[in-house]
């Protein structure tokens, strides 16, 4: 394709200019996590790493961590077992209702994060269930499951049917035959599912918001009340720059596994 | 084409009921602030009520998405 000097030269400025957009704010938080005044203005005061320190004996930031870090592993966890039963029950078999099922499993995934926030909370209210990391988990295993459900379907629609139907002939049983043949080769789909899932959960806080309770906080959670109080803004800007590192790895590592299959999908 | 109808639902739906992000960089209220902030009050029966209009638009958006058969390319 060839595109006149005028072209090219939008191009690279719109690129450009939406480059700006997205990073320019992070680089902005990044610099004032290693500002040494106390007070954000510009330009900054001088280097410092007196905020990590700060952030790192914060009592809060400590359990806010251990939080997400619980919750994001078992919602993955959660998310993998039946993101891929759902998958192989929609792609692998059709039934009576399979099309109202799929819809069905779409629809609470696609509501708003505040629909799904106010309804979890007032059902747990209602079931008389204490609030507290449980009640996290349950909540963004919402939104997990989706991640795995269509990394997994992506995959099985491009698995031939072959290896299975031999291993069936060969006399394993439908748990044998899933065991070695089809899992193995939905390893990296699970993993890149996994990856992702596990990134959106440690930086949830929509649904959070609604299903932590009153005593428990996660990374996100800590952030946006310790952003109204000033005098913590330094130790969020390190927490927030912490937050961005551990998102961002698990999504590069994701999209490189799976070569750009579908880790990009939502 | 239909991947682009999919991945809009999603992109529309966390969009539509946002209401961390207007709280930090606006005064404006949304859709969402206004369940959350009705929740936080202690007024439940109006943000249920409230959430309704969501629910509806995202059930409307869905059905129209599997009519053109978006769902098979999920």
């Amino acid at each position: 394709m060839t595109e006149s000097r005028g072209t090219r030269i939008a191009l690279k400025a719109a690129t450009a200019f939406v480059l700006g957009f997205l990073y320019l704010p992070l680089v902005i938080l990044v610099i004032y996590a290693f500002n040494s005044s106390r007070i954000q203005s510009w330009p900054p005061q001088g280097f410092t790493l007196h905020w990590f320190g700060e952030a790192l004996n914060n009592p809060q930031v400590r359990t806010a961590i251990i939080n997400s870090l619980t919750v994001a592993t078992v919602a993955t966890a959660v998310a993998l077992v039946l993101g891929t039963l759902a998958a192989l029950a929609v792609q692998r078999y059709s039934f009576f209702g399979r099309d109202t099922i799929s819809f069905l499993l779409v629809v609470p995934i696609a509501l708003p994060g505040v629909v799904t926030g106010i309804a979890l909370q007032t059902s747990f209210v209602t079931l008389g269930v204490d609030f507290g990391l449980l009640t996290i988990v349950v909540g963004h295993a919402t939104f997990c499951v989706v991640i795995a459900y269509n990394n997994v379907i992506a995959r099985l629609r491009r698995l031939p049917r072959s290896p299975e139907e031999a291993s069936a002939d060969l006399g394993a049983d439908m748990f044998t035959s899933f065991r070695r043949i089809t899992l193995p080769s939905m390893g990296t789909a699970l993993l890149s599912g996994a990856l992702l899932a596990f990134a959106l959960s440690f930086d949830e806080i929509i649904v959070t918001n609604f299903t932590a309770g009153a005593s428990t906080q996660t990374v996100p959670l800590f952030i946006f009340t310790a952003i109204q109080r000033p005098t913590e803004l330094p130790v969020v800007n390190v927490v927030a720059f912490v937050l961005i590192l551990v998102s961002v790895i698990p999504v590069y590592i994701a999209t490189r596994i799976s070569g750009g299959e579908s880790a990009g999908k939502l | 084409m239909l991947i682009g109808a999919v991945l809009s639902i999603f992109t529309f739906s966390l969009t539509l009921g946002d209401y961390i992000t207007p709280d930090l960089v606006s005064d404006a209220k949304f859709i969402g602030n206004v369940i959350y902030d009705n929740s936080t009050l202690g007024n439940l029966p109006l943000a249920a009520a409230y959430s309704l209009i969501p629910i509806v638009i995202m059930v409307v958006y869905l059905l129209a998405a599997r009519r053109l058969g978006a769902f098979e390319s999920l």
